[in-house]
């Protein structure tokens, strides 16, 4: 009979055993390494963007830039006739420069890296000019037009200083109207321009050190504003003092990659049933990955000030 | 001949078949129950000695031979886990009644053997991929805290979970929402408790289960895979009584009795974790509010000697409240609410006949509050049906069923994202099926159940025939052979998180997309060398079309109100593979062996660049020993699980790209092919001991449980920290050792 307990003992200690913790190394799959990595950005109305030629590392190496960096591609920009050629920077690894020039609306670009590890090309075709016919601040009960920001179409950089542009934090709802219907969706980004203004955000579950991980800047997901209008989240708004908010109108490939890329696979609330969202984006890039699209751009500036809580003075 | 013509060629031979019969003849009917508590007993058998007549119950316990002629007869009913009924019954020129009662067999006090009664032996023989199961039997596992039907399940072949909080059913290669799961027959649309923990079954009110793992039979329908029955106890109509149980997390409690003439039940379960939270929060850590309670109710009258009515009632609900500040919050709340009537009505002897009004109620919301940031998801589902179903005893070799239900299903699924509608699906369809299956005994070794199914869905105006098939042949005693076959439909999508379940979310698909259609295939091989025990080999195949998933790349503000707009659509799959069952029933030490491989696939050709991928459950290896062992007073549980780790997707490269809008340059991991690379292996070992006593003159159980005995901090998800290039990745972990306890009575 004591064979029994004996033969038990033995074996929970070699399930126990079989509880250790593996070499994380093995969560890697088979490596896509020196595959092709373009990054470069079309704005409308701007210059020819400088562009990036890089190289995809193991995932099991540390990632450094410089060992990423292709310094040896000849990098070209084509728009009907019209041949831009690119030079790489001497003074950044991977980087490229472009000749003057500028971005057209409603244009053909393309794209043409050769390099001695193969050759990448892509394509965008840019959108329309776009700008934002009026941003406004909202009552967060009624919907309500409260007021109307300034625009700096009208005030230039006086839109920061403007009673109009005063927004109290949490109070309201910032909206902006769009009206270039013609892309496929818009994003959002906002910047906290006072880089030493204080936080607004004041959350009593958050530590000291939760703090150092907030950005001055963010970006929205892919916004349809099917109704010609988009609204910021309270959430997307961290500090104090003045910010600057970018809505970019986009080509399909700007839109593919944001939809799929990295950023927001798999960051929706509800999830699939076949997969965990890890997906591989939609880069739209032939003999590569990266990104190369284009986008219009307008922006709206404004003022945030804490909220006062009762009990506080000003 | 026209494909469209079969299903009524079909309908009238079944038809031609019932109406064959002897005038002279008479019919022998009657119900045959529990001799204690007078509750039904389904699946017994009856057999007129000598002369090769003979019928099983249905599921009112009532059964019918018919042409005998007139003269005595010996009739012998048995039922496993009652003592053998034998008489004699005289049969003139009118039909007669003969109700019976069988005596349960104190089989545990006075052997110290649990019996796993089968009360559906017939079924079980009759129909491949059918697990019939008492509550009794599964309450003997080892558990996390609470006994738990769906857990439970998960260690049978075939079936797994997602993770050790889930009570989602995989069954054979399919998702949770491919298993329908009814309550005395009724749709349950989310079986769950906190996040899949427990399931909404009150172990004390259950009285049986069903899980039809494939090729389930015309009488159901509405999945793609697979379909759960859990039967509630109808009462005790012969004394009141009482049992309940108190565990670390809940405590439950059913009552029951006699009333007019039938019985009542009420049961209720509910979590006290309530002021424990409460006393955390108050020293300062952060946890939610959270409860969740279940409430069980059953009325069952007898009206006449032909007619009864059964009155059915469930509500549950599960409400979790996280206040982080006064503008960061997280709210869920889910539930299911039934209602059910049923009316009996013994039409003539040989004809029995249900109708059934009922209506089953989901509703799960979630609001949430990041910063000042509302956010909101609402989804409710309404299913107000009404059936009737008959159950023709035609002959000694046929047995006629039949059915038609009508359904309305009000649906809405809306999500607002600061004070803005993104998803608002609304829809109110029409779901009307109609059955008819034959069970037809070929002799005494062979049953063929030959069925077929209509259902008109009124979203896209679709009609679909859906034939069913069973054959099984006693090829030599002991021995059978089964084989089984169907085409299903389902036109309800769940939208999940694979982690958990919980606030899950249900969304009928419209007219522009086309709903999930499989075919299945079964073929098993089962050896019944005695009462004992049961040895099963079975294979199967499912073949899928018109799948959907969740699209989760499109505009996060896309005002979504087509079913097109929310999936990507046109998926296909296939699951294959061979489960080996090997089953001790009876004695002090009863339990199983259970061993699957297996084989799951999809391709949709939006997803993993059109190439067929496993889904995240698919496993190779799925292995299960479970037993229990009973000596004197103690009883001794064990189960072990061994399964070849989940499916997920690698890390490929690491690459570098600027943020297109902000220009922020960020690292970022580039994904290899879809679920391409395995989690470690999973396996544990849940540890239990029960003593039963004498407590204030009444039985009880104390019990001591041990999940997950040596710790096996078994691999839920990987996560890549794309922020921080020299970040390992991480494997988050499932749970660790868990040991609880409790304890049992009845009054």
């Amino acid at each position: 009979m004591i064979i029994v307990p004996r033969a038990a003992l033995a074996l929970i200690t070699l399930l126990v055993a079989c509880a250790a913790d593996r070499d994380p190394g093995e969560l890697f799959g088979p490596a896509e390494a020196n595959t092709l990595v373009v990054d470069a950005r079309l704005l409308v109305g701007h210059s020819l963007p400088d562009l990036f030629v890089r190289r995809t590392l193991s995932p099991a190496v540390l990632y450094d830039r410089s060992t990423a960096a292709v310094t040896d591609a000849t990098v070209k920009l084509t728009s009907g006739d019209a041949v831009f050629e690119y030079r790489a920077d001497p003074d950044s690894a991977g980087r490229y420069l472009p000749p003057p020039g500028t971005v057209e609306p409603v244009t053909e670009y393309r794209l043409h890296v050769q390099t001695r590890g193969g050759t990448v090309t892509a394509m965008t075709t840019t959108p329309a000019r776009f700008s934002i016919p009026g941003a406004f601040l909202l009552d967060e009960e009624t919907l309500e037009v409260v007021r109307e920001l300034r625009r700096f179409a009208e005030l230039g950089a006086g839109v920061y200083t403007a009673p109009e542009n005063q927004v109290v934090y949490t109070e309201g709802v910032l909206e902006a109207a769009v009206d270039n219907f013609d892309v496929p969706a818009y994003q959002v980004a906002v910047l906290s321009l006072d880089l030493d203004s204080d936080f607004v955000l004041e959350a009593d579950f958050l530590e000291t050190d939760d703090y150092d991980e907030f950005e001055r800047y963010g970006s929205s997901p892919a916004l349809e504003a099917r109704d010609g209008a988009v609204r910021l989240p309270w959430f997307a708004i961290t500090f104090g003092g003045r910010h600057l908010i970018r809505i970019y109108a986009l080509d399909d490939n700007w839109f593919d990659y944001l939809r799929t890329g990295p950023e927001e696979a798999g960051g929706r609330f509800v999830g699939g049933l076949i997969g965990d969202g890890f997906e591989r984006p939609v880069f739209n890039i032939e003999g590569g990955i990266g990104f190369f699209g284009s986008a219009a751009v307008d922006s709206i500036g404004f003022f945030v000030h804490p909220l006062t809580k009762p009990g506080e003075s000003d | 001949m026209n494909p469209q013509r079969r299903p009524l060629i079909s309908l009238l031979y079944l038809l031609a078949l019932a109406t064959g019969s002897n005038a002279s003849a008479a019919t022998l009917s009657g119900f045959v129950r529990d001799a204690d508590s007078g509750e039904k007993l389904p699946g017994a058998s009856i057999a007129v000695a000598g002369t090769g007549y003979g019928a099983v119950a249905n599921a009112d316990g009532y059964f019918a031979i018919r042409n005998l002629l007139p003269g005595e007869y010996p009739l012998a009913i048995t039922y496993i886990g009652y003592g053998d009924f034998a008489d004699t019954v005289a049969v003139g020129k009118a039909d007669v009644r003969f109700d019976v009662t069988l005596e349960p067999v104190s089989i545990r006090l006075e052997t110290g053997v649990v019996v796993t009664a089968e009360r559906d032996a017939r079924e079980r023989s009759a129909q491949p991929s059918l697990l019939p199961l008492r509550m009794q039997q599964l309450e003997q596992l080892p558990a996390a805290g609470e006994a738990d039907l769906l857990r439970s399940l998960q260690l049978l072949p075939g079936i797994q979970s997602a993770s050790d909080i889930s009570s989602g059913l995989y069954v054979r290669g399919g998702g949770p929402d491919q298993t329908r799961i009814l309550l005395d027959q009724i749709p349950l649309y989310n079986p769950s408790h906190a996040f899949g923990f427990f399931s909404t079954f009150n172990p004390d009110a259950v009285r049986d289960v069903q899980l039809y793992k494939g090729a389930y039979p015309a009488s159901y329908g509405g999945s793609l895979g697979a379909v759960l029955n859990v039967g509630n106890h109808e009462g005790n109509n012969r004394a009141n009584s009482a049992r309940g149980g108190v565990s670390l997390i809940a405590a439950r409690l059913l009552i029951d009795g006699p009333v007019g003439d039938g019985s009542w039940t009420v049961s209720g379960r509910r979590t006290y974790l309530d002021p424990v939270l409460r006393a955390a929060r108050a020293s300062g850590v952060d946890v939610p509010d959270y409860f969740f309670y279940d409430v069980n109710a059953h009325l069952t009258q007898r009206l006449s000697d032909a007619d009864s009515i059964t009155l059915t009632g469930f509500f549950g609900r599960d409400d979790l409240d996280f206040d982080l500040d006064a503008e960061t919050a997280f709210g869920p709340r889910w539930g299911n609410t039934l209602v059910a009537a049923r009316w009996t009505r013994i039409i003539t002897p040989a004809l029995v006949g249900h109708l059934t009004a009922f209506s089953s109620h989901y509703e799960s919301t979630t609001a949430v509050s990041l910063y000042a940031t509302p956010w909101l998801f609402a989804n409710t589902i309404r299913d107000r049906s009404l059936r009737a179903d008959f159950d023709y005893f035609a002959s000694s070799s046929h047995s006629l069923s039949g059915g038609v239900t009508m359904s309305r299903l009000d649906f809405s699924f809306d999500e607002v994202f600061n004070q803005r509608t993104q998803l608002d699906l609304r829809q109110s369809s029409t779901l009307a099926a109609a059955y008819v299956q034959d069970d037809w005994q070929l002799g005494r070794r062979s049953h063929l159940r030959l069925g077929g199914r209509a259902s008109y869905f009124s979203e896209g105006d679709r009609l679909h025939l859906l034939p069913r098939l069973s054959l099984s042949h006693e090829f030599r005693p002991g021995w059978r052979l089964k084989l089984g076959a169907g085409r299903y439909r389902q036109y309800l999508q769940l939208i999940s998180t694979e982690g958990f379940s919980g606030g899950d979310f249900w969304v009928p698909l419209d007219d522009s997309v086309q709903p999930g259609s499989s075919l299945q295939t079964v073929a098993g091989l089962e050896w019944e060398p005695a009462r004992r025990y049961l040895v099963s080999l079975e294979g199967y195949y499912t073949a899928l079309d018109d799948l959907v998933v969740l699209d989760n790349n499109r505009p996060a503000d896309a005002a979504t109100r087509r079913s097109e707009e929310l999936f990507v659509t046109g998926g296909e799959g296939r699951a294959t593979g061979v489960e080996l069952f090997l089953q001790r029933r009876t004695g002090r030490l009863t339990g199983w062996v259970g061993y699957t491989l297996g084989w799951t696939e999809r391709r949709f050709a939006g997803l993993n660049a059109g190439r067929s991928f496993p889904p995240k459950y698919d496993r190779r290896h799925d292995l299960s020993f479970v037993s229990s062992y009973r000596a004197g007073t103690w009883t001794f549980g064990a189960s072990f699980i061994y399964a070849t780790g989940q499916a997920f997707t690698p890390a490929a490269a690491r690459y570098t790209l600027r943020s297109p809008s902000t220009g922020v340059v960020d690292d970022y991991i580039l994904p290899g092919e879809r679920n391409s690379a395995r989690l470690l292996p999973y396996h544990r070992l849940d540890v239990g001991v029960k003593r039963a006593v004498r407590l204030f003159g009444n039985d009880a159980e104390f019990y001591l449980q041990v999940f997950n005995l040596y710790s096996r901090r078994n691999e839920w998800f990987v996560q890549y920290d794309t922020d921080n290039p020299e970040t390992e990745p991480t494997v988050v972990k499932m749970l660790p050792v868990i040991p609880s306890f409790g304890l049992n009575f009845e009054l």
